[in-house]
């Protein structure tokens, strides 16, 4: 990946992913566990289950990097993941965004520190936006993800 | 007590007996075939090896470390390698006669080697991680820590057991300080607890159907999941309850809303029907997957009772304080819990109100295999299903 290109981009377009693809509507997310507890995802899961709705929303996720344009990063990166995770990052075609969900995944949360853990998704890719709790809420990450947020019946 | 113990000295350990034993007698331990493996750790100096004996009572064979090494027992328990892999990647300490070389969660990539043994600067060159992913290290950010501090860290294990862990540790912690928790405080986290295992079996019903194509299923089980988990937040402040269950008792008592919102969750899983839906649109499916069949109406059971039995529970609470402060500084103990996957147990020694050394033993542990064993003896189209039925996930293990 270009990195003069990478770095205009993230300066003209800062940082919310909705920014470029609101046109589209939607975002094809790809969700990367580094190493979460998997509260995360438990909370993730019922934010893209028909609980909330989620299709309408315009979030769906991927199932490779060459179908996503955001990079959902659940976890503390540990050591052991993050070479997967940059190799997946850049099989990902551009434009493209990071999403840091959770404190784990943010500053590496209570694990910060420790011998095994790289840090936060900032270790590794430019996070465009950061969804803070542990875990946050269904509704915490559907309302930070934005989109059509008219309430479900 | 077994035999092979007869004269060894005995460790003071509440909840399991404990025994120091020489390496003549951790062999005859290996080979005592009335004693069933259950999980190997180590601690400063010495491998400890829980095993199960006949009655099913437990019990914990210790052997010192000469030299960094310890006599492995996975020769006689085939199960133990994994446990002789994590030792030598955490404590450094090498099992002679092991039979598996590799590393489980060590590849080079930590800032040490060696973590909680004698660090050293990583051994070899980094390469490729095959196991221990989401190895964050939690064993060595407990020790040291006030046991108050350390529950964080039992609280992450595995998020889908987050409660279970944390009940577990607790148990620990008061074991070895002989403090047990208020009974209200006990009452409150089988509550938990139970609504913990519902919301796991609702999540794991959700993922089979979704594995075995069944939306309709599916969407009611996330439905439910869902609105278990807002009953869990108004009535404990967390959804997933994480944080709540501490050493000492729990951090909340139930809200004011709590009562109503869970005969709220519990009508809603009176009507959705779940075991009816499930025959209508599995049924078929499952007849040739007898085990996935049966994990399946465990789970199935899970929601129901849980749920059931949690109104009256909530009126037989016994009044009184919820937390219990200990001044004992010192001692080992074991404690458990039922998570959603299984029994899980934490073993841990409090130095000066700290944690000196901690193991835990997940279900992944036993299940990972089980699980590998299963899913490649399916047919390829029934693999998705048996995976989703085991949910087994890497966390939990990986520490």
């Amino acid at each position: 990946m270009n990195a003069l290109w990478q770095a205009v981009w993230h300066n003209l377009f800062a940082r919310h992913p909705r920014a470029v693809s609101a046109a589209r509507r939607d975002m094809t997310l790809l969700h990367r566990d580094c190493g979460s507890c998997n509260g995360c995802e438990i909370e993730l899961r019922l934010a893209l289950s028909i609980a909330h709705d989620s299709t309408r929303r315009g979030l769906s996720l991927a199932s490779s990097p060459q179908q996503a344009d955001t990079m959902l990063v659940t976890g503390p990166v540990t050591h052991n993941t993050q070479a997967h995770l940059g190799a997946t990052w850049d099989a990902m075609p551009d434009p493209k965004f990071v999403v840091a969900l959770g404190d784990c995944a943010i500053d590496g949360g209570v694990f910060r520190g420790s011998y095994a853990v790289a840090g936060g998704a900032g270790s590794t890719l430019p996070v465009d936006l950061a969804i803070r709790g542990c875990p946050p809420t269904a509704r915490q990450i559907l309302d930070a993800l934005g989109g059509d947020t008219t309430p479900v019946s | 007590m077994n035999p092979v113990f007869a004269g060894a000295f005995a460790i003071p350990c509440a909840g399991a007996a404990r025994y120091l034993l020489d390496e003549a007698g951790w062999r005859a331990v290996a080979g005592e075939p009335a004693l069933r493996f259950i999980a190997m750790w180590a601690d400063e100096s010495a491998v400890i090896a829980l095993l199960q004996d006949a009655t099913g009572a437990r019990v914990m064979a210790t052997v010192a470390v000469e030299q960094g090494f310890f006599p492995g027992l996975s020769l006689w328990h085939p199960e133990a390698a994994m446990f002789e892999r994590m030792i030598r990647d955490l404590w450094g300490y090498n099992a002679v006669g092991g039979t598996d070389g590799r590393p489980l969660f060590d590849y080079g990539h930590w800032r040490l080697a060696h973590p909680l043994g004698r660090p050293t600067p990583p051994f070899a060159a980094p390469e490729p991680a095959i196991t221990g992913f989401a190895h964050k290290g939690t064993l060595a950010l407990m020790r040291g820590k006030p046991a108050r501090v350390a529950a964080r860290f039992a609280a992450r294990v595995d998020g889908r057991a987050t409660v279970a862990h944390a009940i577990a540790y607790a148990h620990a912690v008061e074991a070895a300080s002989r403090t047990p928790a208020p009974a209200r405080a006990e009452r409150l986290r089988e509550i938990m607890g139970t609504l913990e295992i519902a919301g796991g079996a609702l999540d794991r019903i959700g993922r089979i159907a979704e594995a075995a194509g069944a939306p309709v299923l599916q969407g009611r089980a996330d439905r439910l999941r869902e609105a278990l988990a807002r009953a869990a937040g108004a009535a404990f402040g967390h959804r997933l309850m994480m944080d709540c269950v501490v050493p000492g008792g729990v951090v909340v008592d139930v809200s004011a809303d709590g009562p109503g919102a869970l005969d709220a969750l519990r009508r809603s899983v009176r009507e959705a029907a779940v075991p009816a839906l499930v025959e209508a649109s599995l049924g078929g499916r499952l007849r040739d997957l007898p085990l996935v069949a049966a994990r399946l109406a465990a789970c199935v059971a899970q929601v129901d009772n849980g749920v059931q039995e949690l109104g009256a529970r909530l009126e037989a609470l016994p009044q009184g304080a919820v937390m219990q402060a200990s001044l004992v500084m010192a001692g080992e103990g074991i404690g458990m819990a039922d998570g959603p996957s299984g029994g899980i147990l934490h073993w841990l020694r409090l130095e000066g109100g700290h944690i000196g050394g901690a193991f835990i033993l997940d279900p992944a542990w036993a299940a990972s295999e089980a699980c590998a064993m299963e899913v490649a003896a399916a047919a390829p189209e029934d693999r998705a299903i048996v995976r989703a039925a085991h949910g087994v996930l890497a966390s939990g293990m990986d520490l």
